[in-house]
């Protein structure tokens, strides 16, 4: 009986071609967009997170506990007292590569002709070449221990007429909040290919921004990197029992806390394909609900015939569920086949556009090369959405067809 | 030859010594004093002056402004549009760490973030306000040229807007003529003109000043002092906002 | 009328003539519209011909004077029409105030705007509404006499505002009081207005972050339509509305304000429908969501641009209002402002009360 009924309903999957062939097209679209959108947005996502570690937040960083609520100001008032001590307590950290300190604080830089506000980074370049990639590309070249040099990013430096060697003025205002300037050279220029980042992140030795900005021996905050990002959890851990224990007035926030807006937007991004994808797949919910009620209409004499000889309400009902699962997993199989080579192709080498070029002016940092991402999980879980959806949009003519009066089925005769 | 190296070194010494040697009276104490009266010659404690700003900065239109100030104290004080017409009858409002603008088609005080540097000119808000130079500075004459005299005002601790100010002032009038701003660094950062003394609300003032700012070549204010009349007080609801419509 | 616009013109001058401080604007006005042709603008045709092209001329006159302790206050609005050859008049403000020590009485046609929002203000209830498409439009002010004192802890503020229409015989004014204190950097103001029949109450703070600005309002009024959100005080119930919203200028050239604004008095889609049924029209922001959004930047102190949006949240009713002015000469501007309604089908409230797809409108503003 049941293989019989899988037979049956097979057969009317292929007796109807044209109707069976545009849905299972619908579902070779829905599963296809799904893929593809999941695979970009976490790709791109991934490619933002990994650089932002890269450029600017590391993996973890260590501030005054009143710091960050405040820290869009950069204010020099709460800030680390002891950096070397809290260095030295945390170097047992473990699968950390290198930490290091820092002094952020707004200023302004000028050519003499022109002035832009940046933000001024103090930071010791030896450590801070192993915790970040922005120093990798320069022009020029890196800082030195102390003294008044800085590294200047390629757009700032191009909209200044910055070389390597030119001299500037750098003004700010001190802990005390007196006014300071000072006169300053170009030691390099970096390029990372983002502009927000290039206009406004200029880096200084972090000796010289504790003498131009009167802070002692103080930092504004503790920068670490690991072997990768999978070590967090571990590394946060110990850091927060090592800060618990020493160091009281401090706090640890981990790379994703720190690019907590970058998260908001990944997740309105995702809500939003979500959306998107909800929309394909009413739409393959609905055609597969108009092809059956259509394919139900048609049989109608079929089915009366079937239930006058004995078939049950609910065999019939099985017979078209069955046929809408058929259709669905025929769908979903031949968007796999179709989108596969796609898919492999995004994941492997990405997508290069010009687009790309344009993007770096925007206020986040995007690679050259866009990869998605997709995980084995990625084709169950859209498979069975589309499935799913399937055998519920074959249910409701199931039910119509199953709920027939056998009388007035035959009726209408067999056509 | 070694009698000439002697006179010219005689020389440069005698000639050193006329622009460098300060006269007896210009002690510590008479600089303190100096300060105090140069404070007050600028701006009294409680006045109102209608005053002319000029802005350009460089590779924009210059902008200008006509206010009234009514002030009081270092940290109050209210300023009324006069000119340019269209912003006739907007006023700004700063009460310590308070900020509010009034405008007559929205008869309300509007709030603004008080961080924001004064009108976009070169002068901050502390460079207008009266300066309490005497609680921050020490003095010191440090040069002379025949009337002309050099305060070196030095900050006494670190969390007052500028390191040094250098003052040259004329020891009749009392009235500065320069001064240049230096931050923590010891390089300056703004210098300040003054001129066209006149007497004004009782004592001598300065009635132009232009601020360069020396981090952009070619920027500059020009403050214009129209009119100044020192006042005994000026009544507490001058500087609530919800009076800023009268 | 010609009483009237005698009495206005004998205003201006004498103000002109003994007055210490007088200004003079002067506003050409050309508007294209184009209407929505459905039932709202059949019933607002019915009211007044609406024609494509309006044009008006606008003189405005300000008088200031202060003799000692007493200050006087003029400001009032003409209006020429060229296409009906008539004139209109507003007086937007005639009062003198007074001061003593630090109290101040204020009486005759005054301002009093109330509210720290910028395009939605549930607390201003004394003066005619802004008109949320151009909040900086001029306003009428109310006749009243208002008593202010200004004290170290805060300044409490008592108006009475009589009836001038003598609708209730019995009831000859309204009353409201207000105390206002400065905390931090925070301005709070806490409002009750007496009506006869049915009071408000109300709340708002400005608050400067450092970061940026926020500022809340929040009204409590008796008397709530049907259908409305209310809350129970006394034994009566009073629909509540609230805006928050924030405000930052970015620089001196560039400043932003986003809004929110839960109107709980307001329709909602079925008893809008209904009225829409009944009447043709519906009114503006009469429905309980929105936001509005508005930007601005000056470049080289020449050329203005600003984009507004608002957005009903309920229907889904878009306006954006994009403005372009040149600045240049300090005494003149001109401004172009294009109105777009982006909202079509439905019973959307922009279909209902604003019928019209847009609206470009030409300024020319002069300045003595």
């Amino acid at each position: 009986m049941k293989k019989e009924m899988i037979g049956i309903a097979l057969r009317n999957v292929f007796k109807n071609k044209r109707r069976s062939i545009l849905n299972m097209l619908t579902f070779a679209v829905s599963v296809s967009v799904i893929l593809l959108g999941f695979g970009m947005i976490k790709g791109q996502f991934d490619a933002i997170y990994t650089r932002m570690i890269d450029l600017r937040t590391g993996h973890i960083k260590i501030y005054n506990k009143d710091y960050p609520a405040v820290k869009s100001t950069m204010p020099l008032d709460r800030v680390i007292n002891d950096p070397e001590k809290v260095l030295a307590a945390i170097a047992g950290t473990p699968h950390m590569v290198a930490a290091s300190q820092r002094i952020i604080h707004p200023g302004i830089i000028s050519n003499s002709k022109k002035k832009m506000g940046i933000v001024i980074n103090g930071i010791d370049m030896e450590k801070e070449k192993k915790i970040l990639t922005a120093y990798d590309n320069v022009e020029g070249s890196l800082l030195p221990e102390d003294g008044a040099h800085v590294l200047c990013g390629k757009a700032l430096a191009d909209m200044l007429g910055f070389k390597p060697g030119s001299g500037l003025l750098l003004f700010s205002q001190t802990s005390g909040n007196m006014n300071n300037l000072v006169d300053a050279d170009v030691s390099g220029v970096y390029s990372i290919g983002f502009d927000a980042m290039e206009k406004a992140e200029i880096y200084v030795p972090i000796a010289f921004a504790r003498q131009f900005l009167d802070m002692d021996n103080k930092a504004t905050e503790i920068i670490i990197r690991l072997e990768n990002a999978g070590y967090v959890p571990q590394a946060k851990k110990y850091i927060q029992q090592v800060l618990a224990k020493g160091f009281p007035g401090l706090t640890v926030v981990d790379w994703k806390e720190e690019n907590a807006d970058l998260f908001e937007l990944a997740k309105a991004k995702m809500g939003s394909f979500k959306v998107m994808a909800l929309v394909f797949l009413f739409l393959s919910f609905f055609i597969i609900v108009n092809t059956m009620t259509m394919s139900v209409y048609e049989r109608t004499a079929e089915i009366g015939t079937l239930r006058a000889i004995g078939f049950e309400k609910g065999y019939i009902m099985q017979m078209f569920i069955l046929e809408g699962f058929f259709l669905s997993v025929l769908g979903v199989i031949l968007g796999w086949i179709l989108s596969a080579p796609i898919i492999y192709y995004l994941n492997v080498h990405g997508l290069v556009l010009d687009v790309m070029k344009t993007a770096s002016s925007t206020a986040m940092p995007l690679t050259d090369v866009l990869k998605a991402i997709n995980t084995p999980g990625d084709w169950i879980i859209s498979g069975v959405i589309c499935v799913i959806s399937g055998v519920l949009g074959a249910y409701f003519p199931a039910k119509m067809a199953a709920d027939m009066n056998v009388v007035n089925a035959l009726k209408r005769g067999v056509r | 030859m070694k009698k000439i190296a002697f006179l010219t070194a005689g020389l440069i010494a005698v000639f050193c010594a006329s622009v460098l040697a300060l006269d007896a009276k210009y002690t510590k104490a008479y600089a303190e004093d100096l300060l105090k009266t140069v404070d007050k010659s600028l701006y009294p404690a409680v006045y109102k002056s209608v005053i002319t700003m000029t802005t350009v900065r460089a590779g924009r239109n210059p902008l200008s402004n006509t206010f009234e100030v009514l002030s009081k104290g270092a940290d109050k004080s209210l300023m009324k549009i006069t000119a340019p017409a269209r912003d006739k009858g907007k006023k700004i409002l700063k009460n310590g760490d308070n900020l509010w603008m009034f405008m007559p088609d929205i008869s309300r005080p509007i709030r603004l973030s008080a961080n924001q540097s004064f009108m976009g000119s070169t002068f901050s808000n502390e460079d207008l306000a009266s300066s309490g130079w005497e609680d921050n500075y020490t003095a010191e004459i440090t040069k002379q040229k025949d009337t002309l005299i050099l305060l070196t005002l030095k900050a006494k601790k670190n969390d007052v807007a500028y390191a040094r100010i250098d003052m040259w002032l004329d020891d009749t009038t009392k009235i500065p003529t320069e001064m240049t701003y230096y931050g923590l660094s010891g390089k300056a950062i703004k210098k300040m003109y003054m001129s066209n003394i006149q007497k004004i609300a009782g004592i001598m003032r300065p009635i132009d000043m232009k601020m360069d700012d020396l981090i952009e070549e070619g920027s500059y204010t020009q403050v214009k002092l129209e009119s100044m009349e020192a006042l005994e007080s000026l009544p507490e609801y001058t500087f609530d906002p919800t009076q800023m419509g009268r | 009328m010609k009483r009237l616009l005698f009495a206005a013109f004998f205003a201006v001058f004498a103000a002109g003539v003994f007055a210490f401080d007088f200004n003079l604007d002067a506003r050409s006005d050309f508007t294209y519209t184009s209407f929505m042709m459905n039932s709202a603008y059949d019933a607002m045709a019915q009211a007044e011909t609406a024609s494509a092209f309006s044009t008006y001329e606008e003189i405005r006159v300000k008088a200031k004077d202060t003799i000692g302790q007493v200050k006087f206050d003029f400001d009032a609005r003409a209006y020429l029409y060229p296409q009906t050859e008539s004139v209109t008049y507003t007086v937007d403000s005639a009062c003198f105030s007074y001061a003593q020590g630090q109290f101040v009485l204020t009486a005759g046609k005054q301002r009093m705007k109330w509210g720290t929002a910028y395009f939605f203000n549930p607390t201003d209830r004394l003066q005619p509404a802004v008109n949320i498409l151009n909040p900086t439009e001029d306003l009428e002010g109310i006749y009243a006499l208002r008593g202010e004192l200004t004290t170290d802890f805060c300044t409490p503020l008592v108006v009475i505002m009589p009836r001038l229409n003598g609708s209730q015989p019995d009831s000859a004014f309204d009353a409201a009081a207000r105390v206002y204190k400065l905390i931090g950097t925070c301005d709070v103001y806490l409002d009750y207005i007496y009506r006869p029949d049915g009071d408000s109450a109300g709340a708002a703070f400005s608050w400067d972050t450092g970061f940026f600005v926020v500022n809340f309002e929040a009204a409590l009024d008796a008397d709530p339509p049907e259908g409305a959100e209310t809350i129970q005080l006394g034994g009566r119930p009073y629909s509540t509305a609230m805006t928050l919203g924030v405000m930052k200028m970015v620089s001196q050239d560039t400043s932003i304000f986003a809004e929110y604004y839960r109107n709980g008095g307001g329709f909602g889609s079925a008893a809008y429908s209904s009225l829409v049924n009944t009447s043709g029209i519906g009114p503006f922001l009469s429905k309980k969501d929105y936001i509005a959004y508005s930007g601005s930047y000056t470049w080289n102190e020449t050329y203005q641009f600003s984009l507004t949006g608002i957005h009903g949240l309920d229907d889904g009713t878009i306006f954006m209002y994009p403005s372009i002015g040149w600045v240049g000469n300090q005494n003149f501007d001109v401004s172009l402002y294009f109105l777009q309604n982006l909202t079509a089908g439905g019973t959307r409230e922009g279909n209902y009360s604003t019928p019209f797809y847009s609206e470009t409108e030409l300024r020319i503003n002069a300045y003595f």
